[in-house]
């Protein structure tokens, strides 16, 4: 078992899988870095801070059904609902692969430091792993970050505790690739014609054992981006003016019954950008560098 | 195989210990001041906060605390609510019954759809349906488990009536909503794997020797395609129970029922500190025991995993 796909071992995906990742994470990418350009497709242009409670002729403008001049109907205090979609797709992003891309770093560096070396750095790593690994995702996001003060609580910190929680995952991927990589025979040359270590690791060792870490990082996107929306869900969102789709969906479930769409709609985008990463990895762990990886 | 056993209750223990003084620092590095939630709203004095922090053992240094709770731990005795004023272990005694309810009704759910669903689509392997398959699956992990819920909720409990909606009034019928919710990523998982095994099983060398020998379909199933495929399938189960726990506490927040996520969210809103350590060490110390118990039955599965350990 490697553990480099989310799904499991699914040797499914192939290219309609590859290609409807590419084109989610194509339409979330641009949402996340112009989405001006996106919002402007729709009537009047409006931006998430575009809200009015009551109209010119006094008309109350909050929680409208989605209608010609608001594709997606306005929330509570009347903003454009449609521009708050497109908008929010930044902080998931960046909470998203932000978390992933630290996580791999730290996670790699420190597994492969512990399947090269062995010994009491590989058990004092194992050890550890074991230990933050036992503690529930949900449960240690929520310690971590009743820690800080409401105020602080931000991008940054949600991506490093991420971090702190979920690090030995690629270890533990990083260490077992390390340890077959090990024994190859080009290691072997690599050190005979006088190699020093690091760059062993860094020429040889972190290059190979890149294609199961990648797979499982761009699966771990989604689920990271999947976990930000719940920690707003159970009262841990993001303070200050962030538009972001789990303060959406948390706003939305008290008016659920009368005003669906407010939680659906910003569920689905969420959910497409989800699915988009899940089928990246799994893309990845199916292509040609992940053949290797399903062999081990 | 016994000292396969033996060497890897041992390692559970020693995580199991280090985990608590993990658990215990991070506890009391929380905001705000314990002695302060037990006196509740009240106005008091210093004089009675400083009686308060004699009283609950708190004026003493961390580790004098943590040694403290460590001897009571192993009495079984896990300490008082602040908030609550009661035994953490009775509380435990009304939430666990709850969550594990929940945890194992989920669990059936999944290993049975997963494999009825796993099973048959594996039959039908083909381009088209495997897109479909992989379409559905995708779609049962994105979508996040408290819309799931609200949806769920909704449909079948308020708008056609057919189950309760909310608490634990309604005896195992209470929790049919909540286990399906919380099902619906495992299932996803486990369609693909009980799926991918079985392709690679009744493709493998040995199952098309039998089939040569002239065995019959069904032994061929029950011996080889089966034995062989139920070794990941069993990993999978462990590793799911452990990651249900977590899931557990947003369904049990969306169907409000009051099981061990719902009390420890609510514990670190109310910094009950007592609660909070006595609550995650539970969770801790089932998924360890589940990890154990998953590691010893793939090894009885398939003798090669004691001898490459």
């Amino acid at each position: 078992m490697n553990g480099a796909s989310l799904f499991g071992r699914g040797r499914l995906a192939g290219r309609f899988g590859l290609r409807m990742a590419l084109w989610l994470l194509s339409f979330v990418g641009i949402c996340a870095v112009a989405p001006q350009l996106v919002v402007a497709f729709a009537p009047g242009s409006p931006s998430p801070t575009d809200c009015a409670l009551r109209a010119e002729d006094g008309s109350y403008q909050d929680r409208l059904a989605p209608n010609a001049n608001h594709w997606f109907g306005t929330d509570r205090q009347g903003c454009d609902e449609f521009s708050r979609v497109i908008y929010g797709a930044r902080h998931s992003l960046i909470v998203g692969v932000g978390a992933a891309v630290l996580i791999a770093l730290v996670g790699m560096s420190v597994g492969v430091a512990a399947g090269w070396r062995g010994g009491w750095v590989d058990a004092i790593v194992r050890r550890t792993g074991d230990v933050v690994l036992g503690i529930p995702l949900v449960v240690g996001m929520i310690l971590i970050l009743a820690v800080l003060v409401p105020g602080q609580r931000s991008a940054t910190t949600t991506v490093v505790a991420f971090t702190v929680l979920l690090w030995p995952t690629v270890a533990r991927i990083s260490r077992a690739a390390t340890r077959s990589i090990r024994t190859e025979s080009y290691i072997e040359a690599a050190r005979a014609v006088g190699a020093t270590d690091v760059r062993i690791c860094l020429r040889h060792v972190v290059p190979n054992a890149l294609p199961p870490v990648a797979a499982y990082t761009a699966s771990l996107v989604g689920l990271l981006i999947g976990a930000e929306a719940v920690l707003s869900y159970l009262g841990f969102a993001v303070a200050g003016s962030v538009v972001s789709w789990g303060q959406m969906m948390d706003d939305a479930q008290t008016y659920y019954s009368r005003s669906p769409h407010l939680l659906i709609l910003p569920s689905v985008f969420l959910s497409a950008a989800v699915a988009g990463f899940l089928l990246l990895g799994d893309a990845i762990a199916q292509g040609p560098a992940g053949r290797e990886i399903d062999a081990s | 195989m016994t000292l396969f056993v033996v060497r890897r209750g041992a390692g559970a223990v020693a995580t199991f210990l280090s985990s608590t003084v993990l658990v215990f620092i991070i506890t009391f590095a929380l905001p705000g001041d314990p002695a302060r939630a037990i006196a509740g709203h009240r106005q008091v004095t210093a004089s009675t906060l400083s009686a308060i922090r004699a009283r609950y053992g708190l004026d003493q240094p961390l580790w004098e605390q943590y040694i403290r709770w460590l001897g009571r731990l192993f009495r079984g005795d896990l300490g008082e609510s602040f908030v609550a004023r009661r035994p953490v272990s009775d509380m435990m005694q009304e939430a666990l019954p709850v969550t594990l309810t929940l945890v194992v009704l989920t669990v059936v759910i999944e290993v049975v759809l997963g494999l009825v669903v796993g099973a048959s689509v594996a039959r039908r392997s083909g381009q088209r349906s495997d897109n479909a398959v992989l379409a559905v699956c995708t779609i049962g992990l994105s979508v996040p488990l408290f819309v799931v819920g609200s949806l769920t909720q909704d449909l079948f409990g308020i708008d056609l009536r057919w189950l309760p909606v909310a608490g634990t009034r309604n005896g195992i019928f209470s929790y049919v909503l909540p286990a399906l919710t919380l099902a619906l990523p495992g299932i996803a998982i486990a369609v693909r794997l009980v799926r991918a095994e079985s392709i690679t099983q009744l493709r493998a060398p040995h199952t098309r020797t039998a089939r040569g020998k002239g065995i019959t379909e069904a032994a061929i199933l029950r011996r080889h395609v089966v034995r062989n495929g139920s070794v990941p399938f069993v990993s999978f189960v462990g590793l799911e129970i452990g990651a249900l726990v977590g899931g557990a506490i947003v369904v049990e927040r969306v169907f409000n029922l009051p099981g061990v996520g719902r009390a420890i969210a609510q514990a670190i809103s109310q910094r009950d500190n007592a609660t909070i350590i006595g609550f995650t060490m539970a969770i801790i110390a089932v998924y360890l025991l589940v990890d154990l118990l998953t590691d010893v039955a793939t090894m009885a599965l398939d003798p090669r995993i004691e001898r490459s350990s």
